[in-house]
């Protein structure tokens, strides 16, 4: 009742910078549909006969699904003990959670040269093996898949570090002193209690990890090999090469509807997981 | 179906705790001094003490989730240092419960006898016993967050005792739930105790639940037991001030011992008493000592000025302050030079007591006790100033 007439109009400005950045989102979203969609004045599916009938371009798919798979399981089994150490170590735990944070202080290209510092043929990784006696010839970690999951994992660590934390932080003080009166041990508390409640974290992690990977541009474009290309680093290419907007406006809806359906079948087994959980 | 079913019994002899000069220290802090503590088998034995004094930590040690900077812990005899909780014959009840939230009730309650590969059939035969023991009938299947406060606290206690410990340490569990509720819950804890013979370690701050439903009371304070009682000893007979101030409702007088010979002089604020020298048989005082005259409100009765003191009485003057009726007893607010003092008598044995009447207020000699002040450490368990 005390909020009268007169601030209406002022509310309605407040909401105006909103507004426009969603005028604009929508308006870049309509222009991609007609772009992809719209050939010569009429509607035509030209441009995506043109991207499925290419077997290589079908290799591009398959490559970005399962690279963004064995990322997310990677980064995620990577990052749970680190969950759990920061969990345990109530202390030090926004030390560590600073350190886990701090490679996103860095821009995500001096990272990934980073990286091809360290995974390159005379890099020190390779150096190293070799000094130690380990390989003869330098490992080929770069220019290929290896240093694309390399580098993808690298920046998608924290995120799952976070949400796995996240979910360890809200399970209840005391459930596993509950656990262990019961008689069970540390392990057996771990895999029946601490670890199906923390699920969600894991779920959630893998996919905004997937889904960060499946629309990955820059790590593919800089450690992937010329061939080894993922459907955004193809965008990337139609764009800013080719400048067929059309077709990239297709690759970016095949992307889009490709992230949808993963979304739409990792929630199904989410659910089937979670079963019983609220 | 035999749903009528026995109550698991077992050999009273088991389910005993020993407790010999048991320290806790974190850093330079103790919080637990040489606790030294016989709980007898088949007891219901509370710990009882305000907020910090260490009766939480006693029962996180017989648990074994801490370990005792000195001393020892048995039970049954056997030192307990090196066994693990999960060995230890013992259940718990937290003060948050710590429901596993993924399970149903029936799992809960399931969650120990999976663990000791307890075959099918069985297992299902004491869950359903248990789960009907603490009245959850018909509720095995539900969710916890589908439960309503005292049906997950029963959960935990089927949880628990579905293993049939020996011992089972209560942490709190009934501090979050409502006065009524608690009540209830109180007297079936008590019930469950009598018929399975556990013995029952239970922590509280609540004096008047402590009473309610012990055996013996094990008051603490600062890490120290004060004293060790049924609940009818710790109240008439308390060994010290805090103990006295902390059960029950009490009437203080400071003051000074005039002289000790036959019988104890003290000089209050109220007044100069003389008292038998039993009365202060803690404390052994000498004239100049500065000591409390404690009285429990039902000890002071309100007589006419005018009428003889009864041998064996001590009296003094007073003012009626204020009177409170609630249902059969009294509450009588009396001044006394300056010294605010309660009497709680029984509403039909009072007179008419309007306020500022004179009157005097008498009491046996031998039911006050004498004690020595508070230390400044006990002091701030009350928020009295030191």
């Amino acid at each position: 009742m005390n909020t009268g007439e007169k601030p209406t109009l002022a509310k309605g400005l407040m909401l105006l910078p909103a507004l426009i950045v969603l005028g604009l989102f929508f308006t870049s979203v309509i222009m991609l549909f007609s772009n992809a969609f719209v050939d010569r004045g009429g509607f035509s599916l030209k441009y995506f006969e043109q991207i499925l009938a290419r077997p290589d371009y079908h290799v591009v798919f398959y490559r970005t699904v399962i690279t963004s798979i064995i990322v997310a399981l990677l980064a995620v089994l990577l990052a749970y003990p680190i969950a759990l150490l920061l969990w345990r170590s109530e202390k030090h735990r926004n030390m560590l959670l600073i350190v886990v944070l701090v490679p996103w202080l860095v821009s995500l290209v001096v990272r990934t040269y980073g990286w091809i510092i360290l995974l390159g043929p005379k890099g020190f990784v390779n150096a190293f093996l070799g000094w130690v006696g380990v390989i003869d010839t330098p490992l080929k970690l770069m220019f290929n898949d290896t240093g694309i999951i390399i580098g993808l994992t690298h920046v998608l660590i924290p995120f799952a570090v976070i949400s796995i934390l996240a979910s360890l932080l809200s399970i209840e003080e005391n459930l596993e002193e509950a656990s262990r009166v019961l008689g069970a041990g540390r392990w057996q508390t771990f895999k029946t209690i601490v670890f199906p409640l923390s699920l969600p974290g894991v779920f959630t992690s893998l996919m905004v990890i997937y889904l960060a990977c499946v629309g990955a541009i820059v790590t593919p474009l800089l450690l992937g090999g010329i061939t080894e290309k993922f459907v955004g680093s193809q965008i990337y290419q139609e764009v800013m090469a080719t400048f067929n907007m059309s077709k990239a406006a297709a690759w970016s809806i095949c992307l889009l509807s490709l992230s949808f359906v993963s979304l739409v079948i990792l929630k199904f087994i989410e659910r089937r997981a979670l079963r019983g959980q609220e | 179906m035999n749903d009528k079913m026995t109550p698991p019994t077992r050999d009273a002899a088991v389910g005993s705790i020993h407790i010999e000069n048991v320290s806790k220290s974190y850093g330079d802090a103790e919080v637990l001094s040489s606790v030294s503590l016989d709980i007898p088998a088949g007891s219901f034995l509370t710990l009882l003490g305000p907020s910090g004094c260490g009766k939480t930590t006693l029962l996180r040690l017989i648990a074994g989730f801490i370990s005792p900077t000195r001393g020892t812990i048995r039970i049954d005899g056997r030192d307990m240092t090196q066994v693990p909780t999960q060995k230890r014959p013992i259940g718990m009840v937290f003060q948050n419960l710590a429901l596993f939230p993924h399970f149903s009730v029936s799992e809960n309650i399931a969650y120990g006898l999976k663990l000791r590969k307890t075959d099918a059939a069985e297992m299902q035969r004491r869950v359903s016993k248990f789960i009907q023991l603490v009245g959850l009938d018909g509720l095995g299947d539900r969710r916890i967050a589908q439960l309503s406060g005292g049906q997950k606290q029963r959960v935990a206690l089927a949880r628990s005792l579905v293993l049939e410990p020996s011992i089972l340490l209560l942490d709190e569990p009934l501090s979050a739930l409502d006065l009524q509720l608690r009540k209830q819950l109180q007297f079936a804890l008590k019930d469950i105790q009598k018929q399975l013979r556990t013995t029952f370690v239970f922590v509280t701050h609540d004096q008047e639940e402590a009473t309610m439903i012990s055996d013996r009371i094990v008051v603490m304070s600062n890490g120290h037991v004060q004293q060790v009682g049924t609940p009818q000893d710790i109240y008439s007979d308390p060994q010290n001030l805090f103990v006295s101030k902390f059960i029950g409702e009490v009437n203080e007088l400071p003051g000074k011992v005039l002289s000790v010979g036959q019988n104890l002089a003290v000089e209050t604020g109220a007044g100069s008493f003389e008292l038998p020298t039993s009365v202060a048989r803690r404390l052994d005082p000498v004239a100049g000592d500065k000591v409390t005259i404690c009285l429990r409100p039902e000890k002071i009765a309100i007589a006419d000025p005018a009428a003889p003191v009864a041998p064996g009485m001590v009296s003094a003057d007073a003012r009626v302050v204020d009177t409170l009726v609630i249902g059969p007893l009294t509450r009588v607010t009396l001044e006394a030079q300056g010294t605010r003092m309660t009497s709680v008598q029984m509403t039909d044995a009072l007179g008419p007591l309007p306020s500022g009447a004179s009157v005097r207020i008498a009491f046996a000699a031998d039911a006050a006790r004498v004690f020595a002040p508070l230390t400044a450490d006990l002091a701030t368990a009350f928020g009295d100033q030191a």
